[in-house]
Parts: C-alpha cells; structure tokens; sequence
C-alpha cells in the first residue's frame, strides 16, 4: 500500500503518465471499436496473408472475438513498454533513485513499487479490452451464441501474460541501461530485430524458450482460420508456463541487477 | 554516550582506483561529526556506503548498534552531493515521497518548509527552482522527519552568502536540540564553526581524527603591541621561554612555550614598565592546521 501510494506520487502529476497512456487507449480503444470496418478498407487484392479476406469474416463474434481482439491489441503494448522505460530511466537520469533509497526504501522496494506500477497498467490494459470485447461482441453475436461466449477468454489471461512479460523486459533494460534514449531504442530493437537474428541461429525446439517468442506465441495469428486454414485456437499449457516464467526472471535480474548497481 | 555510528575497515575501491581505504569512524550521540578532505579524498563515497548507496568493496558499517539500514534510514536525514528531486512535482509533493517512505507523518511539513524560507514557493513545481532554492528543500527533506542522526555532504554547495548562514544557523539550531551530525565538507571555516569532532581524509585514507579543540590545541598564540615598541622587543627577547612568530605592521605574534604562562608574561611587562595595549588570545585555525596534516603526510 505504501509503495502503490509513492509510486503514484511519482506518476499521477507526471505529464508523461497521461500523454502515453492516454494515447495507448486511445488507439486501442478506436482501433477495437472499427476493427470491422478497418478490416473491410484493406485492400485484399495485393495481399502477402495468403490471401485472407476479412472484409466479410465474422471477427467480432463471441467466442472467436477474444483471440482477435487479444491479437490486435498485442500490437499497441509498444507504448506502455515506453512508458514503463521512461519511468524507470527518469529515477536514474534525475537521480531521484537516490532520494528514494536513502530515505530508506531498499531496492527490492523500489523495484516492487515498479512492478506495481506495471501491473496497474496491465490490468487497466485487461479491463479495457475485456470491456471492449464484451461491448462489441453483444452487439455483434447471435444471441443464441451469447451462451459460449466465455468460451475463448484464455486469450484474455494470454493478453495479460503477453503485457507483463512485455513490461517486465522493459523494466530490465531500463534498470540496466538507465538512460532514457537507449533503453528504448532497445526495447524497440531487441523484439524486431536482435532476438529473431538470435532464433535463427537455433532449432525450433529452441526457439521457443526465447523471451520474445514464448511471449509471441501466446496468441498466435488467427486469421487464416477464416479461409480454412487450421489454427492453434487456445493457448497451451507449456506456452503459458514458458511465459510466466520469462515474467518471473525478467523480475528477479531487474532486481539483481539493481542490488550490485553504485548510485 | 551511545555510538551512532561505525565503520571498521570500510573500504571502496573502483576499478584500480581506491577511492576509500581501511576506514574506522566512530561517531557518538550528540557529536556534530566533521569528515574533512580534499575533493577527491573519499568524503562522498563514504557518505554513500553509509547511506547504502555506494556498496561498499569490504568493511563493514553499523547504525544504531547493528539495526537493519532501512530501519537506520528511516531515523537519518540525509543530504548527498546536489540535490535530487521529481523535478515536474512541487516541494510539498517531493516531502510528502519523502515521509511515505520513512512511514512519518506529513504534518511536519509547512513547518519546516517555513524554517527553510521555501514556505512561498511550496506549490510551484521544483525544476523552477533556482540552485539555493533546491539546497533548502534537500535540507528541509533531511529535516522533515525530525530524524535523530543528520547525514550532510556539503549543504552549502552553490549557495549564496545568505543561503550560507541561514543554513550555518539552522544546522546549529539542530545541533543544539541534541541532534547527532555527521558532515562532509571542503570548507574549513564551515566545519570550524559547526563541528565538535573531524575526522581528516586524504586519498580514501583517514590522517586525524578527534575533538577539534584538540587539533588545535597548542596552536594558541599570543598577540601582543605596546606604544614602546623598541623596549616590548627587547623585554619579549629577554623573557624565556617564547618563539616569536611574526612581527607584523601592528602586532607582534608570539608562542609560548611549555611552562611559562601567559599570566607570568603580562606579570614580567608591567615589572619592565611595559604596559602592553594589545594583548589577545588567538587559535589557530583548522585551515593551517589541515595545511599541515597534508603536508606532514606528503
């Protein structure tokens, strides 16, 4: 309680705070609410998906709307990663980490009060879509379907998995570079281009215990279904524990490495 | 008297640089507790393993006989090197982090907001803050709390002469309420106004430490004139046991050496018919005692 009251402090008069992540749901919430539409403006005639057609597909029907929506709200966590780097770098560029712990807060502490703050944005993160989903798939779905419509919601646990793992990685650069500009420009990079460089390097079988990729193949890409194509249509097991275990080690080194850090 | 504070071979080294060496403080309730040194000696790296910013590379330190250092910090006010604070949150804001995380209260706060002289500007945001501005809050943050220990790495760093005896005054104010005070600064005269003990650092290594009474003891020396110039020469050469130190414009400056006292002087002038009309005690001061300490170990 201490900790969530300080680290609130520390963001709710910070400009930063709303800008960020008043843009994160913005976007996400405009971007859910005309996903049909969105979907039908495509131009489908040039298309590198296999030709997928979503114009007429029925995305935003319950149950099949959790793993859409899930899918496409994934591509946005861009934003929040930013903002967890930057509340992390500010306390080391304007050394008000010092402030903190000699007062007496321990670096566990303050890495915690970190933690709180991203899984308040994950679940705000999780409530919107889930609000989002339930709003558009009412007004979307048959209501003689209405009865399964809980039936996907695991993609709802797999979207708050892929957000702390997400946020989690972002804490650990930011603890680990301390300057703002770099640490983000890592964030950006090691999903996109560093680790896929990584993966290809080793097998398959491999592959999957990378941080990036055990968060990837949470929710994987749903849309071929609508032309036939088989996809994976809940989350495993083995992908969910791969996860929660990259979201418990990204932690525990943000933490070791703040604990050897002179300040 | 309880000890406040220990260190018993503290060391930290970066690199093949040893930026503190093998060094055992011992600071005592009430002291007001004088680290000395030449930039660079190891004054704030000491006071950042203290404050468990800096870990250390061996040694050890203890508060308040071996309590755990988040406990100690909640019972210290600190100041380190310049001022650090949320710079888009206002001094009110940034005082209240501060008593959350020592658990305290916040009813502290106008009061000591208005001991620092920040009362009108408690509202405006802390980046508008000019340098003198920002080292009375970073005071008023050590103070909110009403701690027991004050930990202060140049509280004056940056400010104007005002800012300086406000600060001078305050910290002497504290003092006297019993509050034990361990400060780090290159300004002698500081230290000599404020401190009842220093400890001198020189390359991370500790050359003196003790009551300050105490370096300056037997650096006291005796400035004397009379209107007969020539026969207060002569009668001075003639009386043993002193040194002259200087003959200056308006004064000559003597030592006196182990046995005669001053009185017995006095006495031997007025015997002479000398009537001396200038006749002060002055000490030394800790800048050319320093001075020597440095050079003594060069």
């Amino acid at each position: 309680m201490r900790l969530l009251t300080i680290e609130m402090r520390k963001n709710l008069t910070y400009p930063g705070f709303w800008i960020i992540l008043g843009m994160h749901y913005f976007f996400l919430i405009t971007v859910l609410f005309n996903l049909q539409d969105l979907a039908s403006s495509i131009d489908y005639s040039d298309n590198q998906y296999g030709n997928i057609d979503l114009s007429l597909a029925p995305l935003l029907q319950f149950p099949d709307i959790w793993h859409n929506i899930t899918y496409i709200a994934g591509f946005f966590k861009i934003l929040l990663g930013i903002y967890v780097v930057i509340s992390i770098t500010n306390e080391f560029q304007y050394n008000t980490i010092r402030l903190n712990l000699i007062n007496g807060l321990t670096r566990t502490e303050f890495v915690l009060s970190k933690l709180i703050l991203i899984l308040l944005i994950t679940i705000a993160s999780v409530l919107v879509v889930f609000g989002a989903g339930m709003i558009i798939g009412l007004k979307n779905s048959d209501p003689d379907v209405s009865a399964s419509f809980m039936d996907k919601s695991i993609f709802l646990i797999g979207y708050c998995l892929e957000l702390l793992l997400y946020l989690n990685f972002a804490l650990l650069i930011g603890m680990w570079l301390k300057r703002t500009g770099i640490s983000i420009f890592v964030v950006l990079i090691y999903p996109l281009l560093v680790e896929p460089l990584l993966r290809w390097q080793f097998p398959d079988a491999v592959d999957q215990f990378f941080p990036i990729k055990a968060m990837d193949q949470l929710i994987v890409f749903p849309f071929p279904k609508y032309i036939g194509i088989e996809v994976l249509e809940t989350i495993t097991l083995s992908n969910l524990l791969i996860a929660a275990t990259w979201v418990v080690l990204l932690f525990v080194f943000s933490n070791l490495i703040l604990l050897r850090k002179n300040l | 008297m309880s000890v406040i504070l220990k260190t018993s071979a503290l060391s930290k080294n970066y690199g093949a640089i040893k930026a503190v060496r093998e060094l055992d403080l011992e600071i005592s309730n009430g002291q007001v507790y004088g680290i000395l040194g030449p930039n660079g000696s190891g004054k704030t790296t000491t006071l950042g393993m203290i404050l468990g910013i800096i870990n250390p590379s061996s040694g050890r330190y203890n508060w308040f006989d071996r309590v755990s250092l988040k406990n100690a910090l909640y019972k210290i006010g600190s100041i380190i090197e310049l001022p650090t604070f949320y710079p888009y949150l206002s001094a009110v804001q940034n005082l209240k982090i501060v008593t959350d995380i020592k658990r305290k209260g916040r009813h502290n706060i106008p009061n000591v907001l208005e001991k620092v002289g920040l009362a009108e500007r408690k509202n405006h945001s802390y980046k508008t803050y000019s340098l003198g501005m920002k080292q009375r809050l970073a005071l008023a943050a050590a103070l909110v709390t009403e701690p027991e220990v004050l930990v202060l790495d140049e509280p004056t760093n940056g400010m104007d002469p005002q800012g300086i005896a406000d600060i001078r005054n305050l910290i002497l104010e504290v003092a006297g309420a019993g509050t034990t005070i361990f400060l780090a600064s290159h300004l002698l005269d500081e230290v000599q106004k404020i401190c009842s003990h220093v400890a001198v650092l020189e390359k991370g290594r500790k050359i003196f430490d003790g009551p300050v009474d105490k370096i300056l003891e037997g650096d006291e020396q005796l400035e004397i004139w009379a209107e007969d110039v020539a026969l207060l020469q002569q009668c001075l050469s003639e009386f043993k046991g002193i040194e002259m130190v200087n003959k200056m414009r308006d004064k000559f400056v003597i030592k006196l050496q182990p046995g005669p006292t001053k009185k017995d002087l006095h006495k031997y002038l007025i015997e002479k018919g000398v009537y001396p009309t200038h006749f002060v005690t002055s000490t030394g001061t800790l800048e050319s005692k320093f001075l020597e300490l440095l050079n003594q170990k060069r």
